[in-house]
């Protein structure tokens, strides 16, 4: 008898190479059924079908409607078995193993069967096997040699499907249909792993087809996230990159480098010709999944605009020239030497990337505190998430979300606020999606009534559409009524929390000032919606909360996290599976590079800079003094630059003058400095302004690792050999020498090892690990080597919970006669950020602009009409976008995305920022809008900051 | 770096904190945890010549520091 531990079948699949698939998905029981497979038994999991327990036992049954990441449907009856005792020959997918069972796979009367099956399906499917662009990746094909067949007796020249039409019109996949052998596979897959349910069986029996919803793939309600095209046993749905250039023969797993969900992908090559990305169902947070950008929107890398020679020009009006590495670097060396000398140490610094590996975020924030002298490295968190840390450091602890994705599949109620998953984060929308189709409550906070709010099988039960800028208040209005409807976990509050800090919250949040009712003439939101909303997500039994930016982009960011927290800490909904509190980071690394020390006051692992301590242990390390106070923040170096105390900038993988609000405030900084340095791929808006480009490189030629949203550490393994002919590490490292501090590594292994031996909670960790196992979430430690999938679970790291009192303070950018709208940013599921990858790709098929959407009352207000161009302005400054007129966004608050340079959303953002980190607040902009003139023309070219300046 | 900038930072960070008897206890310590040496210092001099501008908190928060910087 075996015990099957260690599945041994492979049987063939359609993608990812290597990959086994066992035709449906595990059980998770924990009691054990014992049968007897081909004369051999075996243990599984009650409710493991026969077909799985067959294929972990090595005794593949022939499929193709079968596959275990869908539920088993039985249609193709391709897997039909004898079980001693039952009539006929069951379906081994949709058959569960019982205790005692007796299987037998391989008589002649199921070959017979399945041998005329596949006759059936053979005479209705182009014959064209050996130019195919699935020969060789073809269920259909393979199937047909394990039934053995031989000859067709019916022909091919009855009814048939064989000239039927071929959809191209996605950009990265085409439907041919005459392929198809109508398995329901992709249906499935867009139903039950996407969720978006865009895909049916039109028509009946010969006549039935797969169908966009009766239109084409691109006019339909399809996302492109691939689940179909993985799902597909034949060539009827396929990658057009590999009916161009042919299947792949070897494969790389690595990590995307899109937003914070961070899936694990094969990437699929032929020698050194990237085919394909296949998400990889090991992969601990996306389990096979994709979206449009990880799975098809990779093409930026190989890009004809990437930059792989430096290059340097003395003032931003000259042009560019071409130069070595150790021009470069000398150059870059000696200039910012040169500052330093006439204005200071203090006069430098730099900017780490979220988009980049750990390694080489840990090496720029190194050459910052030990090369340059300071502490006045910051990173592109400090415009996203940085509220975060405060606000979770303060109340658990720790600067991190509390779960794993696979959380939500426990959660009961699920709290959306400020996060637009099914756009910024998909993947880990369609597990939540599937939740709520399970049954699970869904309230959503948000100005805009985003897709979550209701769309296929998805329906919120609550929608607190709320103004923006009220988050706060409405976050303690929920919490009031918990508070005095005697709905405190007061058991969980007792055992876990600090009782002074919560009793004087307790005493905040009951005061009249934040009842719901009072609230309701500050946000818009009904009393009695809220009531319900905290009802719900008091008495739910596991109630998690989920945010974005939306949270955190607020002049009260870090008080809304605060908030947040109370709630959860006040119900119990923490440290256990299916609740907690959740950030969905916006970029692949953001957790990471918070994580590295890219904070101006705190070292890797989050330690004051003025903990001598720890200052120490990294003085020793790395033979250097340590600054012990803490540097300038991204806005501080702005200011200063425009004051003229601050002149040289190092920029590594981030377009501030595109991403940052205020871009003439940015700009104007920019141009005041005598120097910046810009590392990237492209040269972007901010490269208008720098003096020395140093061309990165794609994650595809990155070797190092990546943290999510979950604390999940993934390798990311280079693909491709670095364009630009170095590894970023190893220019950093260059550049640090230059300026007269010792650093050199051998590989970004040992970076890891470096990063591992000063962080505690990466002990351990190493590349080594990561091959091994897979990824870890940290804190990795003594008690946990291999990671923390759940955190605060016998306790909250800072010891007891703390409570906050957070006081509502409205933002003081109001909407007034001037600028009666309010405008709130956000992002596209085809694009990210500020589109420097994605307007590389065919994404833009889908996102050719950035547009504003506005209430139909808003706009027939002003006169302006769908597809009229518009000029929004603020205070601030003032940009042309297009008008769509949505019912999304309710009378008076009007939204646009930031993704094109040309249009420049934040141009008009303001100055304002979140109390406690300074993250702008990109929530809120008063603006008003009107036609545009026709010869009106963006105010953001260089020209016109340049005339400005 | 402007002083109204400053200015406008720890005025932020008053309001949003609540007013309790230790409140600029925690005022204090964010400007040490989160300001450079220099913001603080410009901010100081900047309170201890118009203190009429500024909350009994914020210049409570200020005597503190430089006291402490002093010792």
């Amino acid at each position: 008898m075996t015990i099957l531990s260690d599945p041994r079948g492979t049987m063939p699949m359609r993608s990812g190479i290597g990959e086994a698939d066992y035709g449906t998905p595990k059980s998770n029981s924990e009691v054990m059924v014992s049968v007897t497979i081909d004369g051999e038994t075996h243990v599984v999991p009650e409710g493991t079908s026969v077909m799985r327990a067959a294929g972990e036992a090595g005794c593949d049954i022939p499929k193709l409607c079968a596959t275990d990441s869908l539920q088993p449907f039985g249609s193709c009856r391709m897997c039909i078995v004898e079980i001693d005792g039952r009539r006929g020959t069951p379906a081994s997918c949709t058959t569960p193993v019982e205790d005692g069972m007796v299987v037998r796979t391989q008589t002649t009367k199921v070959a017979k069967l399945r041998k005329s099956v596949m006759e059936l399906y053979i005479s209705d499917h182009p014959l064209d096997c050996l130019t195919c662009s699935a020969n060789g990746d073809c269920e259909l094909q393979d199937m047909a040699g394990v039934a053995g067949l031989r000859e067709v007796r019916y022909g091919m020249d009855g009814k048939n499907h064989l000239d039927a039409p071929t959809d191209s019109s996605n950009p990265y996949f085409s439907f041919d249909e005459s392929k198809c052998i109508v398995c329901n596979r992709c249906v499935r897959a867009c139903d039950e792993v996407q969720g978006t349910l865009a895909l049916t069986i039109e028509g009946r029996g010969f006549n039935s087809k797969v169908s966009p919803g009766g239109l084409n793939f691109l006019s339909s309600e399809c996302v492109s996230c691939g689940a179909c095209v993985q799902a597909c046993p034949t060539a009827t749905l396929q990658e057009k990159s590999v009916i161009d250039l042919g299947m792949p023969t070897r494969t790389v797993q690595t990590t995307c480098a899109y937003c914070g969900v961070g899936c694990s992908f094969n990437a699929e090559l032929r020698g050194d010709e990237l085919i394909r990305m296949v998400p990889t169902k090991t992969g601990g947070a996306n389990e096979g999944h994709s979206c449009v950008k990880g799975r098809f929107a990779w093409g930026y890398a190989s890009h004809s605009d990437r930059i792989t020679k430096p290059m340097l020009r003395e003032k931003i009006t000259d042009e560019w020239r071409e130069v070595s590495w150790d021009e470069a670097i000398q150059y870059t060396a000696t200039k910012l030497k040169a500052i330093q000398e006439k204005y200071g140490d203090n006069s430098i610094g730099g900017i780490t990337s979220s988009r980049c590996t750990n390694e080489e975020i840990f090496v720029v924030q190194k050459m910052i505190r030990a090369a340059f002298g300071n502490n006045n490295v910051d990173t592109c968190a400090r415009v996203c998430h940085s509220p975060t840390g405060y606000g979770l450091s303060t109340t658990y602890g720790t600067s991190a979300g509390t779960q794993d994705f696979k959380s939500v599949a426990n959660s009961d109620v699920i709290v959306v606020i400020g996060a637009n998953p099914t756009d910024a984060h998909p993947v880990f929308a369609s597990r939540m999606k599937r939740r709520i189709r399970q049954g699970a409550n869904l309230i959503v906070i948000d100005p805009r009534k985003i897709d979550l709010v209701e769309s296929a099988h998805i329906k919120a039960d609550h929608h607190l559409q709320l103004q923006p800028g009220t988050n706060v208040a409405v976050i303690n209005a929920i919490a009031h009524v918990i508070a005095t409807e005697g709905l405190i976990d007061e058991e969980f509050v007792a055992e876990r929390c600090d009782p002074g800090p919560f009793n004087r919250w307790r005493k905040f949040i009951e005061l009249p000032e934040n009842s719901p009712e009072v609230v309701e003439a500050q946000s818009g939101v009904p009393a009695e919606t809220i009531r319900q909303a905290a009802r719900l997500y008091a008495t739910g039994k596991n109630a998690a909360i989920y945010y974005g930016l939306g949270v955190t982009e607020h002049s009260q960011g870090s008080t809304m996290v605060m908030g947040m927290a109370n709630l959860a800490m006040a119900t119990g909904n923490i440290g256990r599976d299916g609740v907690g509190i959740n950030p969905l980071r916006g970029q692949n690394n953001v957790q990471g590079a918070c994580d590295m020390g890219s904070f101006p006051h705190e070292l890797s692992g989050y330690r004051h800079v003025s903990d001598n301590a720890v200052r120490e242990q990294f003085e020793m390390l790395w033979d250097v003094k340590l600054m012990s106070d803490p540097g300038m923040r991204i806005p501080n170096m702005f200011d200063n630059a425009i004051s003229g105390e601050f002149r040289g900038l190092f920029v590594h993988g981030e377009d501030i003058a595109q991403s940052d609000p205020n871009t003439k405030h940015v700009e104007h900084a920019l141009t005041s400095m005598d120097l910046v340095v810009v590392q990237d791929l492209f040269l972007n808006e901010t490269s208008k302004f720098a003096h020395v480009f140093l061309p990165g490189t794609s994650f595809l030629e990155k070797d190092g690792t990546f943290t999510n949203a979950e604390r999940r550490i993934n390798r990311v393994r280079p693909v491709m050999a670095a364009k630009n002919g170095k590894q970023e590490w190893q220019i950093i490292s260059e550049l640090s020498q230059a300026m007269g501090y010792e650093m050199h590594y051998d590989n970004a292994a040992q970076i890891m090892d470096e990063i591992a031996a000063i962080t505690p909670t990466f002990k351990g960790v190493s590349f080594a690990m990561l091959d091994e196992v897979g990824s870890v979430q940290w804190p990795c430690n003594d008690a946990a080597p291999t990671g923390t999938p759940i955190m605060h679970v016998d306790g909250f790291v800072r010891g007891q919970g703390q409570f906050m009192e957070t006081p509502f303070v409205p933002t003081e950018e109001r909407s007034n006669r001037k600028f009666p709208l309010l405008l709130t940013t956000g992002r596209i599921l085809s694009q990210y950020n500020v589109g420097a990858q994605t307007r590389r790709t065919a994404n833009v098929t889908w996102h050719t602009e950035d547009v504003l959407e506005i209430h139909e009352s808003d706009a027939a207000l002003r006169g302006i009409v769908d597809g009229q161009k518009i000029a929004v302005s603020s205070r601030i400054g003032e940009t042309i976008l297009t008008a769509l007129v949505s019912e999304r966004v309710p009378a008076g608050v009007v939204h646009t995305t930031f993704h094109h340079p040309t249009s420049g959303a934040n141009v008009v953002t303001t100055e304002y920022s979140d109390w406690a980190t300074n993250c702008p607040e990109f929530k809120v902009t008063a603006v008003e809008i009107r036609p545009a003139d026709s010869s009106a023309a963006p105010t953001n070219t260089l020209e016109a900051v340049l005339t400005k300046a | 770096m402007e002083i109204s900038i400053l200015t406008r930072m720890a005025v932020d960070i008053e309001r949003n904190i609540p007013a309790h008897e230790e409140t600029y206890l925690r005022i204090s310590e964010h400007l040490v945890k989160f300001w450079t040496p220099k913001m603080r210092s410009d901010f100081y001099k900047h309170v201890t010549t118009n203190r009429e501008s500024f909350s009994e908190t914020l210049n409570k928060v200020v005597d503190e520091l430089r006291a402490k910087a002093n010792a």
